[in-house]
């Protein structure tokens, strides 16, 4: 990066050099960007949203602390790396020398800059995103079109399938479980509960409440869903739109359990839309 | 891998300096931009791209339909999550190339060609790398002067032979149908097969792009204190992984928004269909070997276990993610012949494991 640098100053002496002087940093640039320059984004997107507090949009809790360390470990080097002329990773067209000049190797290494310059467009179309947009959570509808994979069985459920979890730490992640696995459903009959995530449609004009649940980054996404009745669900409520719900555990006389709602709560999206 | 005519050049010592950036040397022959304002300009470029990453996004409140940005949030955590491990991968590679002795790699191993490969398959084992820092681990091997058949044997060991990967796994299943057994067990069987298959091959350095040929033969070359050459091997190996895993990534979140899973997952408990969907669906979503048990989990009431076996064994090894990476070093042709072994073997062990189990 810091040798573009070495070309200001005394613009009248590089004449007879212009050309080679443009080639040469341009493929150089695109070499460092593509390398060091990627990664340096990736590490300013994480560490911003670390400090911010926001990466657990992305990932789990658990890995925030290996992430940053090794955002600053990249920046740090990304520094650093500025004390290397550009071109020092010596990614220079050894392949003409080596492949002689035939047509065919000619338009081999025309399909090859070709791959090399899209893929590059590619990547840096993403990163770049990464960088400039806001941060966003999955949207309802990526909820929606998972919504049929469950039963849903989350990792450290198994407490709940014995029936005598303390349920008032449950998440939407952890009463969808014991909903879907409960073999005594009486047994949480009356447990009143208190519950954020957003609504979506069910079976028949029933609704219900979402949340999504990660083990370890967003692309392990799954829907949780819990099924709602009772006062306060008049209103028109638009797929998607968080709420807070207040209400109790009821069992059905068909065995499947449902949360009679007391009262809900339009609210914004919280700050950690994910179960983890 | 040292076979680089026209190196020359380089090895003069006043080379060391500054003659890698043929571009400005004649313009100021002696000195090159000093350190001081090199760590500056870095520093700026730092601080801008903050700034920009700070305060950009509430210019866009919303900019993207609910599907594209569905992506790019997914795309991104593969990102943000692969980080990490690459970079581990990456300062474990330059501790090969650059502090280790030359011959220090191929002094721990064995000399049988059979032993060598069943050495470095569970080498993963002490080199807790997750699957995105294997690769440019393998080439930091490789320039060490490993066989591209060996190296493999290592790459598609690690990712599943790894202590995390089984903390995870027995925490997800513990020790039901032989899960947990089956894909270990799987995993080394499969890496040594692959090894065997390509140590057979007439010209082994035609497995690799000339590419990475290119780039052992400059870093074979490459003059200076190993703490320049360490920095430059850094930048040489983010140069070869980043597109590689920006695209992976963006794949798997393409792939995750675009390709209905409902349908996949359909087929359902047919013993053989079940095997092959859940392999289809481990080739895309690309998920993280630490953590695919648990995800793998979910489906575990739906799919038979063999399927389940499938999909721990395919996804780590030739997921998108990995395949795109695996494709900075190795030509495409031998990445075909990989995916076409894994997704037999996996099969063959699923296949198995519904019969048997």
């Amino acid at each position: 990066m810091a040798d573009t640098h070495g070309t200001h100053g005394t613009p009248d002496t590089h004449a007879p050099h212009e050309s080679a002087l443009r080639a040469v940093p341009l493929r150089a640039l695109a070499t460092r960007w593509l390398g060091m320059g990627l990664a340096t984004v990736v590490a300013v997107v994480t560490l911003v949203l670390g400090v911010t507090g926001r990466l657990t949009l992305y990932i789990s809790p658990e890995t925030v602390w290996f992430a940053c360390a090794a955002a600053v470990v990249t920046l740090i080097a990304a520094v650093w790396s500025c004390t290397l002329p550009l071109g020092a990773e010596g990614d220079h067209d050894h392949t003409a020398a080596a492949s002689g000049s035939d047509a065919a190797a000619s338009r081999r290494r025309m399909l090859q800059t070709v791959g090399v310059v899209s893929g590059g467009m590619i990547a840096s179309g993403v990163v770049l995103a990464g960088l400039v947009l806001p941060p966003a959570s999955l949207s309802a509808q990526l909820a929606l079109s998972r919504a049929g994979e469950t039963p849903v069985l989350f990792a450290g459920a198994d407490d709940v399938t014995l029936g005598v979890a303390d349920t008032t730490t449950f998440g939407v992640g952890d009463w969808a479980s014991a909903f879907a696995t409960a073999t005594r459903p009486e047994n949480y009959d009356g447990a009143s509960v208190t519950l954020t995530g957003f609504v979506t449609p069910t079976e028949g004009d029933a609704v219900g409440l979402t949340r999504m649940v990660i083990t370890h980054c967003v692309i392990d996404a799954q829907p949780a869903t819990v099924p709602l009745g009772g006062g306060g669900l008049e209103g028109d409520y638009a797929t998607g739109q968080w709420v807070e719900v207040v209400g109790t555990v009821r069992a059905e006389s068909d065995g499947t359990l449902r949360i009679e709602t007391k009262s809900v709560t339009r609210i914004d999206e919280p700050k950690d839309p994910y179960e983890y | 891998m040292t076979s680089a005519p026209s190196q020359a050049p380089r090895t003069t010592s006043a080379a060391s300096e500054g003659a890698a950036s043929t571009a400005h040397a004649h313009r100021h022959p002696p000195r090159r931009v000093p350190t001081g304002i090199a760590l500056a300009v870095g520093i700026g470029i730092l601080a801008v791209l903050i700034l920009v990453d700070v305060l950009a996004p509430t210019l866009f409140p919303k900019a993207l339909p609910d599907r594209a940005q569905d992506g790019l949030t997914l795309a991104l955590s593969v990102l943000i999550e692969a980080l990490p491990w690459v970079i581990l991968g990456v300062v474990l590679s330059i501790v090969v190339q650059v502090w280790l002795p030359a011959d220090a790699v191929q002094r721990w191993l064995p000399r049988n060609a059979w032993a060598r490969r069943a050495v470095l398959s569970p080498l993963g084992m002490f080199i807790p790398v997750c699957e995105c820092g294997d690769v440019p681990f393998a080439r930091g091997l490789m320039m060490r002067g490993l066989a591209p058949a060996e190296a493999l044997s290592f790459l598609i060991a690690a990712p599943v032979v790894n202590p995390i990967v089984i903390l995870t796994t027995h925490a997800a299943f513990g020790w039901d149908g032989g899960i947990l057994v089956a894909r270990l067990v799987g995993g080394y069987l499969i890496a040594n097969l692959i090894g065997w298959v390509y140590s057979r091959h007439r010209d082994p350095q035609s497995l690799l792009t000339d590419r990475f040929v290119e780039t052992c033969a400059h870093v074979a070359h490459e003059p200076g204190t190993p703490v320049r050459r360490s920095l430059i091997q850094f930048l040489v190996e983010l140069r070869a992984v980043m597109p590689a895993l920006v695209i992976g990534s963006a794949l798997a979140g393409a792939v995750q928004v675009l390709v209905p899973r409902d349908v996949l997952l359909a087929i359902g408990s047919n013993p053989v269909l079940s095997i092959l969907a859940m392999v289809a669906l481990a080739m895309t979503v690309a998920i993280c070997s630490n953590v695919d048990a648990f995800f793998a989990l979910s489906f575990a009431s739906t799919f038979s276990s063999g399927a389940i076996i499938a999909f721990l064994l395919v996804g780590p090894l030739v997921d998108v993610k990995m395949l795109a990476l695996l494709r900075t070093t190795f030509t495409g042709r031998v990445l075909a012949g990989l995916v076409g072994i894994v997704v037999l073997a996996a099969c063959a062990i699923g296949i198995g494991v519904n019969v048997l189990g």
